[in-house]
């Protein structure tokens, strides 16, 4: 199943043409690489390409707002190691759209961060994750 | 100081205005006017709480107190109380799991694919000449069902599609080397049968399924006899403007659209009798009602859905004037056409289907007894002298002549929450008034019905407020298309969302139904409620029934307040040469506080031809 993954890496990563509009992900240094799929998965189910960065900020906040910034969609997520944020380019920067706490359940976290990125762009209602489908 | 105060208490909100009428001229000199929600049933004891309130109100605005009040005047019995009720009169039932049929928000791949239904871990069993459809329970998550599927493919086996438990149908279709279409969100995949051939098929996105919603595509899918191609037309129609749809050909399975017996209703007048059935829909029941003219009574057919609602608002009738169950007759009747969602029985992921239903707006007369009994509380919980003022229409029209720019002859239109009242000013001739069910109350019902809420609340604030779409975190797009921004970000929660524009902000309306829908099916409730009801009233009091010798009508209670009720009422009348408007009572108050302001001017004049006689 592995090697399947791997010959068939994930549509949404467009290294291809960095110019391709996409939601922006940027991790701290000490976050699990792995969540970056998660994120993307998230993205993916509703149709939005999402690429990796490297973007500056101290915080959860600043992590995410950086990445915002660079997306041509102005939307970014940053991870850090207990918390996740998705941000809009217009928003100030110290207030995210949305702050999950990732302590538990972090796949999970991160999926749904992807998938609120991705309703920004596409303008549909987020999902929260107390009315998440069970 | 000589104190007075005028209550109306309404169906739903209870009203006073405050007057000193010791200034010897004949004026009296309004103090203050309060407005508050009636508690309980008009006309019972339990209005006491609201007046009490409604009076302390107007009392501390005044800068009094309950105690300074020299008479509280109580408006006369009033003379209705209606109850709304609604039945659908068709059903669509679904036998042993044949279709699924649903707008999941994202469904997987695209295409069409007819295949045996077969377990995802059962796949690469198959023989590789065996179209399958492959089904996905929630606990295989994506990656290991997409990697089941992919080496299925591999390995030869014909897989056509899949039905996915989980909201996963583009991640799985994403991972495959072909396109195939996923139907997704089924939430009672159990209810699959399995080793039955089935039919996948999901539009791209913004079209609807093509090949299951047409009787012919199903019957070339499944090489159907025209027999038995006459049997899939019920899943044909129900598949119709959905983006992915399943259908599955088993034994016995079935879809039936089925009208449920509804019953008759019986309309007693005083010259002749009618018998309506029910499905005939509300057209034929109002023309029943029309050739019945004077209506004496209303039974339904015992052991029906429409003799159980009779019976029901018979019933709570009962219990709240007193009377036997006899004795209790309906007077007015109001009957409405809607379509409702209804789910569809036996289906597997929490279908709908759109259901024809009829609501019925009923209404019965009331007597005086109840409205004494109220003001013998009243004096007695407030220790201030109540008395009955009069009748309510009369009350009315005194209050709404106070709007400036207005004389007799004058008709006024009072649109409550349960009833829909007119009555007609000539001068030297006594007022005309009627009372007709079916006002604000069945407005909510057919907007709560029709959307499918299930929240009498939300229905309410729908009817209450003008709509707007929340396009970004900065941004709405009001109803009429203009657009605001915010200088400070929305809350993320009404992102996206369809919200109610009120006084404490937007609310957003739990519901996916776009913007225009809600808004289509808000103002025809209006239409089909409010103004044909407005129409009725009018013609009633007209003289000689003739709509079109009106010449000023009024709008008076809260109806007036709707924001865009005036403007419907105004556009309907105009094609009749009626002059309409809303009241503005005593040049301040707008169209409330007509009744309230009425009882202190009729009492002053009686005090004065008293006097003077």
């Amino acid at each position: 199943m592995a090697d399947y993954q791997q010959d068939r890496p994930a549509i949404h990563i467009a290294e291809d043409h960095p110019d391709r509009p996409a939601i922006h992900v940027s991790l701290a240094s000490d976050v699990d690489e792995a969540l970056y799929h998660w994120v993307g998965v998230g993205a993916e189910e509703e149709g939005v390409p999402c690429r990796r960065v490297q973007a500056g900020g101290i915080d959860v906040a600043g992590l995410a707002y950086a990445a915002a910034q660079s997306s041509r969609l102005g939307v970014g997520v940053g991870l850090t190691r207990n918390q996740v944020a998705v941000h809009e380019l217009h928003m100030p920067a110290m207030h995210p759209v949305l702050i999950l706490e990732a302590k538990e359940n972090v796949p999970q976290v991160c999926r749904l961060a992807g998938s609120n990125a991705a309703r920004l762009v596409v303008r549909v209602p987020l999902c929260f994750n107390e009315e998440k489908k069970q | 100081m000589n104190i007075i105060a005028g209550i109306d208490v309404g169906n739903s909100t209870t009203e006073v205005a405050l007057a000193d009428i010791s200034s010897g001229d004949d004026r009296p000199h309004f103090l203050s006017s309060s407005t508050v929600m009636t508690t309980g049933i008009k006309g019972t004891v339990s209005n006491i709480p609201g007046i009490v309130h409604a009076l302390r109100e107007a009392t501390k605005a005044a800068g009094v107190s309950i105690g300074d009040l020299d008479l509280a005047l109580l408006n006369e019995a009033t003379p209705v109380i209606g109850d709304v009720a609604m039945e659908t009169i068709t059903e669509t039932i679904i036998t042993e799991s044949s279709m699924i049929g649903h707008n999941p928000g994202s469904p997987g791949g695209l295409g069409i694919g007819v295949g045996r239904t077969t377990h995802v871990r059962d796949l690469v069993a198959v023989p590789p000449d065996e179209p399958v459809i492959a089904v996905v329970p929630r606990g295989y998550d994506f990656e290991v069902a997409a990697a089941l599927i992919a080496r299925a493919l591999e390995a030869g086996v014909d897989v056509r599609g899949g039905i996915v438990q989980a909201d996963d149908g583009v991640l799985i279709a994403n991972r495959l080397p072909l396109a195939l279409p996923f139907v997704d969100e089924v939430t009672l995949i159990d209810r699959v049968p399995l080793n039955m051939l089935a039919a996948v098929e999901v539009a791209a996105q913004g079209q609807t399924v093509r090949q299951l919603s047409n009787p012919y595509g199903i019957a070339t899918l499944f090489a159907l006899s025209p027999q038995e191609t006459a049997h899939v037309i019920p899943i044909a129609r129900a598949l119709i403007g959905l983006r992915s749809a399943v259908v599955i050909r088993t034994p016995s399975g079935d879809v039936q659209s089925r009208r449920i017996p509804a019953g008759a209703i019986t309309l007693i007048g005083d010259k002749q009798t009618q018998t309506i059935e029910m499905d005939r829909g509300a057209a034929a029941i109002m023309e029943g009602l029309a050739q019945v003219m004077c209506l004496l009574d209303v039974q339904g057919e015992v052991g029906t859905n429409v003799g159980g609602m009779i019976e029901r608002v018979r019933q709570t009738m009962s219990d709240v004037t007193e009377k036997h169950l006899a004795d209790v007759k309906i007077h007015d009747v109001l009957a409405v056409d809607c379509l409702v969602p209804q789910k569809v029985a036996g289906g597997v992921a929490q279908e709908f289907s759109i259901e024809n239903a009829t609501g019925l707006a009923i209404m019965v007369a009331t007597d005086r007894l109840l409205m004494e009994r109220v003001a013998r509380a009243l004096a007695q919980e407030i220790g201030v002298r109540v008395e009955l003022g009069g009748v309510e229409a009369n009350m009315a029209m005194l209050g709404a002549l106070t709007t400036p720019g207005i004389d007799v002859p004058l008709a006024i239109l009072d649109i409550g929450a349960g009833s829909t009242d007119a009555a007609l000013m000539q001068k030297g001739k006594r007022v005309r008034s009627i009372h007709l069910a079916g006002a604000g109350q069945m407005v909510t019902l057919l907007i709560n019905n029709e959307l499918g809420l299930n929240d009498i609340e939300v229905a309410e604030q729908i009817k209450l407020y003008p709509l707007a779409k929340v396009e970004s975190l900065f941004h709405m797009r009001n109803e009429d298309n203009t657009v605001r921004f915010f200088k400070e970000p929305l809350d993320p929660r009404l992102f996206g969302r369809v919200a109610l524009v009120t006084e404490e902000g937007l609310i957003p309306i739990p519901t996916r139904h776009p913007l225009d829908h809600i808004r289509a099916v808000r103002q025809e409730a209006k239409q089909k409620v409010l103004v044909r009801n407005s129409l009725r009233a009018l013609q009633y009091v007209a003289p000689v029934g003739n709509i079109r010798l009106l010449d000023f009508v009024a709008i008076v209670g809260r109806s007036g307040l709707d924001f865009e009720l005036s403007q419907m009422l105004i556009n309907k009348l105009n094609g009749f040469g009626i002059v309409v408007g809303t009241a503005n009572v005593r040049g301040t108050q707008g169209p409330v506080n007509a009744v309230a302001t009425g009882l202190v001017l009729s009492y002053v004049e009686r005090q004065r031809s008293a006097s003077h006689g």
